[in-house]
């Protein structure tokens, strides 16, 4: 579970951050949503450890970051905004690379490597250098590294950002067998028919706050708009 | 493992390490062969007018006397002779009369060939000079030495580094060299590459500390320039052992375990350069700014080198605390044929070793800023 509490964090004068909470239940699949340079990426990263929150806490499976940042990232499992990989290495030595990080047992690294790369796909490339892999292939590699460890909790930022559609089933697939796990997701996108499909709630920020957290219904309802995008407009454009 | 497959730079830095030495060793080589004793055939001008000058010339070793052509200061500007030796008409006559005769050397001043050759005439000439002398005064009964009241004995009492010729000089400088540069592709991604790569932001996602990661890549990148190091060394001994030196008048004084101590002794310079290397890569905000704090290092490092072969730096203890300098000092000491204390050998190792924790204990606190490792 992931839980964040009057998030707070600025960059010199820029409020980017203000005042966020909310929260993300274990088995469910929970939406960050808000327009660009709305404060969803910086969250995320003061989620995953990566940033301090100037005020605020936030908590994964009841660990404070701050306070246990190793503790918490080896609960998360996170696909960053920037997937980074590194070109002449293949599929199979990014996860082993990354298991490794993680302190993932050998043995274990083997099975899990192996059950990863066939449920997303990468079997035909797995021992193929990555320079030349498409920009859906990277993102499943990308993918594979982050969930390698077997993560409780996984935060996602636009998995399936220039997708095409085999692949965006994939992911979405694969999202759907998380929460059927039991396990925390939450994860961004701009895709509201993606967003419709697989949220169990939806958490939307704009100018660095919270301004609605609810079930995809409850946002439609409360926005008295029948369409999940023209209800994130009516939110947004408050 | 990712910088190991670019087959481009394996290969680049392979071929210095292993062609650097066969490089060097041939340049050193054409100077000594060009710097070696030959025969001195010497164009003479007006030989008819000192035959016995010209006698003399032909009976020392090495020298033949042959004739110079019509315009012989033509020959010399246009390059054709190194020197011309001119005797004028006047000359025997003027010996006669037991005065001074002039001759003439025409030289190039502005080659190195010229001046060298000036150098060996002009000191036959001196030596007829003081044998005719020597004659004269015998001829009226006073002893030659009334002339040279001094006699001044020198004596070359270092180490007979001299005979080297520069190979004291090139063993430490391309091992330098190697230790430099061996691991420095590694060093310079520690950070900088990463953050462009966009693979920094993933790889702290992970729950190992920052000094964890920064170090683990120094000791990458040093180990891979100390591998770079022993090949570059064991190619050098190998051709050191190879060429028969002696027959260009060159003398190798240092064993073969000198030689691979040298070699040890710059594996602390790749753990100071590659940590140095990887703070720069953290501090820098793209690689252009890497690369200008990368030439004021290696602007550093050309000084200093200049400042350990132009000046007795060896003579002053703390020198081997200083990096590189220490190293350099140490072994153009041992390969000289000297015994460095042990002293200088734990101050290069600590000298060394120590800014370099220094330097990566920084990197690794300088990473744990927000604005490191989201800096654009």
């Amino acid at each position: 579970m992931i839980e964040v509490q009057r998030l707070c964090k600025h960059f010199g004068s820029v409020r980017a951050v203000d005042d966020v909470s909310f929260r993300a239940e274990d088995g469910c699949v929970t939406g960050l949503l808000g327009p660009n340079g709305a404060g969803k990426t910086t969250t995320l990263r003061v989620l995953t450890g990566l940033m301090s929150p100037d005020t605020g806490t936030a908590n994964v499976d009841g660990f404070d970051v701050k306070t246990d940042p190793f503790v918490v990232q080896s609960r998360i499992g996170v696909l960053p905004d920037s997937r980074g990989l590194y070109p002449r290495l293949t599929p199979r030595e990014h996860i082993d690379y990354f298991g490794r990080l993680q302190g993932v047992p050998e043995a274990t690294l083997r099975t899990r490597r192996e059950k990863l790369i066939e449920s997303l796909g990468l079997t035909e490339v797995a021992d193929r250098r990555v320079a030349a892999f498409s920009h859906g292939e990277r993102n499943k590699v990308a993918l594979a590294r982050a969930l390698i460890h077997d993560p409780h909790n996984v935060i996602l930022d636009e998995p399936t950002h220039g997708l095409d559609v085999t692949s965006t089933r994939t992911i979405r697939a694969l999202i759907n067998g998380l929460r059927e796990q039991g396990r925390c997701v939450l994860f961004t996108s701009h895709v509201m028919q993606e967003v419709s499909a697989l949220c169990d709630r939806i958490v939307v920020i704009a100018k660095g706050g919270v301004v609605a957290d609810g079930t995809p219904d409850s946002l439609r309802e409360k926005t008295g708009c029948d369409d999940l995008e023209d209800a994130f407009v009516a939110l947004t454009m408050d | 493992m990712d910088w190991l497959r670019d087959r481009a730079s394996v290969f680049g830095l392979s071929a210095q390490a292993i062609a650097s030495p066969v490089v060097w060793g041939v340049i050193i080589l054409v100077g000594a062969y060009r710097m070696a004793p030959s025969d001195l055939v010497l164009p003479v001008a007006g030989s008819d007018h000192a035959p016995a000058l010209v006698a003399w010339l032909n009976a020392q070793v090495d020298v033949e006397v042959v004739p110079a052509p019509n315009d012989p200061a033509e020959a010399v500007r246009n390059g054709t002779l190194p020197v011309v030796l001119v005797i004028p008409a006047e000359f025997a006559d003027l010996i006669m009369d037991g005065q001074a005769a002039p001759i003439e050397l025409l030289t190039d001043g502005s080659t190195a060939a010229s001046r060298r050759l000036a150098d060996r005439v002009r000191g036959l000439v001196q030596r007829y000079n003081a044998e005719l002398g020597s004659l004269r005064l015998m001829a009226r009964g006073l002893a030659p030495d009334i002339t040279s009241p001094l006699r001044l004995n020198a004596t070359d009492v270092s180490p007979a580094r001299r005979d080297q010729r520069g190979l004291d000089v090139f063993v430490p400088v391309l091992l330098l060299w190697m230790a430099l540069f061996g691991g420095i592709a590694i060093a310079a991604d520690s950070t900088l590459g990463e953050r462009e790569r966009g693979s920094l932001e993933p790889l702290l996602l992970n729950p190992v500390s920052r000094t964890s990661l920064i170090a683990g890549k120094w000791l990458a990148a040093s180990s891979l320039a100390c591998v770079y190091l022993v090949a570059a060394g064991l190619t050098t001994l190998v051709l050191l052992r190879s060429v028969p030196w002696h027959k260009y008048g060159l003398q190798l004084l240092s064993s073969d375990q000198d030689l691979l101590t040298v070699t040890v002794v710059m594996f602390p310079v790749a753990l100071f350069w590659c940590a140095l290397v990887s703070f720069i890569s953290t501090i820098s905000r793209s690689q252009q700014q890497a690369q200008t704090y990368g030439g004021l290092l290696f602007m550093t490092v050309v000084l200093s080198s200049m400042a350990t072969f132009l000046f007795s730096l060896a003579s002053m203890p703390w020198i081997s605390a200083v990096p590189i300098v220490g190293q350099l000092t140490l072994s153009v000491d041992l390969l000289g044929g000297g015994h460095p204390a042990t002293y200088r050998y734990l101050l290069t190792l600590f000298g060394s070793v120590l800014p370099a924790l220094a330097l990566v204990s920084a990197a690794a606190r300088l990473l744990q800023r927000e604005s490191t490792v989201f800096r654009s």
